[in-house]
């Protein structure tokens, strides 16, 4: 998926969405990229599992983008894919990949460390279901 | 047979439509609080029941906390500072009106004001909401006729 094509202002979205909704997501979209970029802290240092990743040339923050998606009206928030590797994917939830290290591969295991999940739950709403739909 | 939960919630309400504010208010009681947008017209609070504990004090007694959440919610028609200002100024008013207080035989506990508004409803719907909870302190006799204790021989 292109994620430009989902950007607030592109033409098929302005036409798919209506600008209240456009307005809340893009709100909505716009903290959670800005909670998770500033939780990303550059530095030269690993970061701990568990804790956001530390920053060592900027591309993850750099990457982190957010979009509408017009059929399911919701907003899709997260780093786009390096062109390379599964960095993004394997720092958010951990996993297994493979390296190259002196022309040999090696397989490497790498614990978690999210960085976009905690941003969303820090931007979640925070009224009890039954208040936040009281009014219709 | 009294119904604490529902007693405590009709005496928050009495309470409150007793009083004067700052700002008229609407008290209502609910236990599905349904507002349609289209109508809300002025400053509406709504008492609505949240949650119960009961926990063993003695044999033969526990206490039952009841927890009441109250809501504030008013349509904001200018957006300004000075009317969301207003509007917490009056969630204090009640919270000061609730603090301490009895309910006839519940003892208030605590409240807390939380969300002391809700940003996704100024977003979404120009709606002011706050939410005060209260928690009351009622005892009861256990008649389980289970005392937990051990018997003599």
């Amino acid at each position: 998926m292109e994620i430009k094509s989902l950007f607030l202002d592109r033409p098929k979205v302005g036409k798919a969405v209506d600008r209240t909704t456009r307005r809340v997501l893009g709100r909505f979209g716009a903290f959670v990229r800005r909670g998770a970029r500033s939780s990303i802290r550059p530095r030269k240092k690993v970061s701990t599992p568990g804790s956001p990743p530390s920053s060592h040339e900027g591309s993850l923050k750099r990457l982190i983008f957010f979009g509408l998606e017009p059929k399911k009206r919701s907003v899709v928030i997260g780093p786009v894919p390096f062109k390379e590797g599964l960095a993004p994917e394997i720092l958010e939830y951990g996993g297994t990949t493979t390296l190259e290290r002196d022309d040999k591969k090696v397989k490497a295991h790498f614990r978690g460390r999210p960085f976009m999940g905690p941003a969303f739950e820090a931007e979640q709403p925070k009224l009890p279901s039954m208040w936040r739909d009281a009014i219709k | 047979m009294p119904n604490p939960i529902m007693d405590i919630s009709q005496a928050v309400k009495q309470h409150l439509e007793g009083l004067s504010f700052s700002q008229a208010v609407q008290v209502s009681r609910s236990y599905r609080p349904r507002v349609d947008l289209a109508q809300l017209d002025g400053v509406i609070v709504t008492v609505v029941p949240r949650a119960a504990e009961d926990a063993m004090v003695s044999r033969g007694m526990f206490n039952r906390d009841v927890e009441i959440d109250v809501a504030i919610q008013a349509k904001l028609t200018e957006q300004t500072i000075a009317e969301q200002d207003a509007l917490m100024a009056l969630v204090q008013e009640i919270a000061d009106a609730l603090r301490g207080r009895k309910m006839g035989d519940a003892v208030w506990m605590r409240q807390r004001n939380d969300p002391i508004y809700a940003p996704e409803h100024l977003d979404r719907l120009e709606v002011f909401t706050s939410l005060i909870t209260v928690t009351y302190r009622t005892v009861g006799l256990n008649s389980s006729g289970d005392s937990g204790g051990g018997g003599s021989q």
